[in-house]
Formats: C-alpha cells, structure tokens, sequence
C-alpha cells in the first residue's frame, strides 16, 4: 500500500515538474505564452539578416589635420629678434597688414601696409623680417600683426579671422593653427593674442 | 527484481527509474534558478543571434564570379569619399555614385600582363601592410553569392590566416554584386576620432 502511495505521490510530481518545465522553457525563451506555438510557420521563417546583408559602412584611413602655420623649410626665413626690437624702440607701436597668398607667402607693401607713426625704424625692423615668412599653403586672405613693444600684457595681437580655408584643400580635413610667428628674444607665449573673430 | 509468479500477483512499479527522473528534473531546476535569476540583458548572452545592422569593415571583398571580384579598401574609401563629395557638390544621382563606385572597385581575377591573381595579390598586400602596423586592427567582410563554391571563401580565409600578428580578422556572408549594382544609398559620413577625422562610406542594399 505504502509502495503505491509512494508511486502515485511521484507520479504526480513528476507530471507536476514536467508543467513547469516546459512552462518555463517558455518563459525563459521570452517569447509570450500565445506565440509559443511556432506551428507551420517554422519553414516558413526568413533566415534572419546578418551585418553585411542589407549595408555596409567601409571606414577609410584616420585623416591627420591639417596645421596652418609658418613652413620652417622656407630657404631664408628669418625670425624677429625681440631684444634687438626693444633696443631699437621699446615704445614701438606697429601694424603690419599683410596677405597670405594661394602659395602661402606673407605679401604687404613695406610703405602702405606696414602702419607705424613715429617708430619708423621699429616698422622696417619688423617689415623686413616678416617679408621672408611663408605659410603652409591652406589658408589665404588677409593676416593683421599688432607689435605693441610698449604693451603690459599682450605685446603681440595676431588678428587670423580674415583668413580662409584655400580653395582646393579638402573641405572635410580638419584645419588647426599652428606656429604663426618666428620670435626670438624674450617674447613670452603668454604675451602674443591669437584674434580668430 | 523478482520474477513474477503468476497471474494474480501483483505488478511492481518501477520506482528507482521515476526517482531518478524526478531527481534530474529537481537538478535541472536547481540549476536554472541561476539563470533565471539574471537580468534580461544577461540573459540574452547565451543566446548570441545576429542582429540586422550595418556590417563595419575596413575591407569588403565581393566575390562576383570566377572572372573578377569587386574590392574595397581604406585607400579606396579614402577616393569614394572623395569622389561622392564631388558628386553630391554637383547635385549628381546615386547612379551616378554607383557607376564610380563599381568602375573603382571591380578587378579581373587574372592579370592580363603578369597572369598573377588580383584578388591575392591585394590581399597579399593587405597582409603586408598589417604585417607593418601590428597594432591596427582590420575586419574584412567576405560577401559570396549562394552560386559560388563555398571552397573559394575558405581560399580566402586561409589567406588572411597568414597575418604575422593576427589582426586581420573576418566575416562571411552571402550577396551579390547585384546588391551593390541596385545599392538605395551611396553616402560619405565624417566621423571624428581622437582629434582626427575618419572618412566612412556607407552602402545600403
């Protein structure tokens, strides 16, 4: 008698986990209860699309910058001594209007571009040296030197909002500014402004 | 187990197998409270099924047919996205992308000077190339037609293998030429990487 209880009482808990078995196979796959039953369908499934099938994204090589700034390759190129600069006239107030051009040279008319009422010698100091800078050739326009000798603070205001990316460099390239002044002699960094609007 | 003496004894239950059952079943549980235990989201790792989203690489080899192949690589994208930008600054048609896109990247099997193998030898160079920068990683998707031996991807598969530092790595999956000849969207996308930028191409079947 104990041996048949025994039977029917695991008989029924096995039926028991059986249910829960499956219903929670079910349950686990997280598909709902109603949808479980695939029937016919089955065959009738897509195979599903894997990266690759319906697009793809080539992705090319990591572009560099580009930099804008002086080419120190340029055969002749001098920098401005500083020190020299103050000895010559340590109140010099001078404006160089200058335009970069499609090769990147530093082009100005020593007489009409070089603005400097009485520090005329400071002015020719300044414009002789800055006539053998050259750019690397991404930008063009028009570039503003401000040497205030003089000035606590900002002694150099270097004014690039005028310049613009050269036709036929490629609009997608990241531009950067780099080195936009050769100046020896006692110039801090944090005395030179870069004015870029 | 005793035999059984006659017609009016009684049958036994098989009692130890059911135990047993019910013993594996309670270990089956056992274990799977751990799983159902997880979050959702961890729960999916043991079911890794491949999602429908655009398959990145740098290279993408499509097999067309024992005569030619169509090839992509990063130079290659690098012009394409040059190329599109020149097309879309016109206003021209994504036919038009098409006609450059496969007039670029479709090569004869066979050299006709040399008689070498194109295909190996780009691959070769790509080799080569990821032989030189062992710290860049490339993904190259091999798409073969269902028409085709299966036994020309191997081919390719082994090729790539050859890679000193391992970084050439690959996947496979089926398509035509078609799919790229009646491609929806041809476009260039910027995408900006430490400081950098990268020039994708993206191709919609």
């Amino acid at each position: 008698m104990l041996k048949k209880i025994l039977g029917i009482f695991f008989a029924v808990l096995f039926v028991v986990f059986l249910v829960i078995y499956v219903y929670r196979a079910v349950v686990l796959s997280g598909i709902p209860i109603e949808d479980a039953d695939l029937g016919n369908i089955v065959e009738e499934a897509p195979p599903p699309a894997r990266p690759g099938t319906q697009s793809l994204i080539l992705t090319g090589p990591l572009i560099k910058p580009l930099v804008f700034a002086l080419n120190m390759r340029t055969p002749g190129m001098r920098s401005l001594d500083w020190s020299a600069l103050n000895d010559v006239d340590f109140t010099a107030d001078v404006r160089v209007t200058a335009k970069v051009g499609e090769d990147g040279a530093l082009k100005f008319n020593p007489l009409d571009d070089v603005y400097c009422p009485g520090h005329a010698k400071a002015g020719e100091m300044i414009g002789n040296v800055m006539r053998s800078w050259t750019y690397s050739p991404y930008k063009t326009g028009t570039i503003v030197f401000r040497y205030n000798v003089g000035a606590v603070g900002k002694k150099l205001t270097i004014d690039v909002s005028k310049l613009r990316r050269r036709e036929g460099v490629d609009p997608d390239t990241p531009l950067k500014d780099g080195l936009l002044y050769f100046i020896d002699g006692g110039l801090k960094g944090g005395e030179v402004k870069i004015k870029t609007w | 187990m005793k035999p059984i003496k006659g017609g009016n004894e009684r049958r036994k239950l098989a009692l130890i197998s059911l135990i047993d059952v019910v013993f594996i079943l309670l270990i089956f549980f056992l274990v799977s409270v751990f799983f159902s235990s997880l979050p959702n989201e961890e729960r999916k790792l043991f079911l890794p099924t491949p999602k429908n989203e655009p398959g990145s690489a740098q290279v993408l080899i499509q097999l067309i047919d024992d005569e030619s192949f169509f090839y992509i690589d990063p130079l290659v994208t690098e012009t394409l996205v040059n190329d599109i930008t020149i097309i879309d600054n016109r206003g021209g048609s994504l036919a038009e992308k098409r006609n450059v896109l496969l007039r670029r990247c479709t090569f004869p099997m066979r050299d006709e000077r040399s008689g070498l193998n194109n295909l190996v030898e780009k691959i070769n160079g790509l080799i080569d190339h990821a032989n030189l920068h062992p710290e860049e990683e490339y993904f190259v998707i091999i798409r073969c037609p269902g028409e085709l031996p299966y036994r020309k991807v191997i081919e390719l598969i082994q090729l790539l293998g050859r890679a000193t530092y391992k970084n050439i790595q690959y996947g496979c999956v089926g398509g035509t030429i078609s799919d790229i000849r009646g491609s929806k969207k041809i476009e260039k996308r910027l995408v900006p990487e430490e400081g950098q930028m990268r020039k994708n191409v993206i191709i919609e079947f």
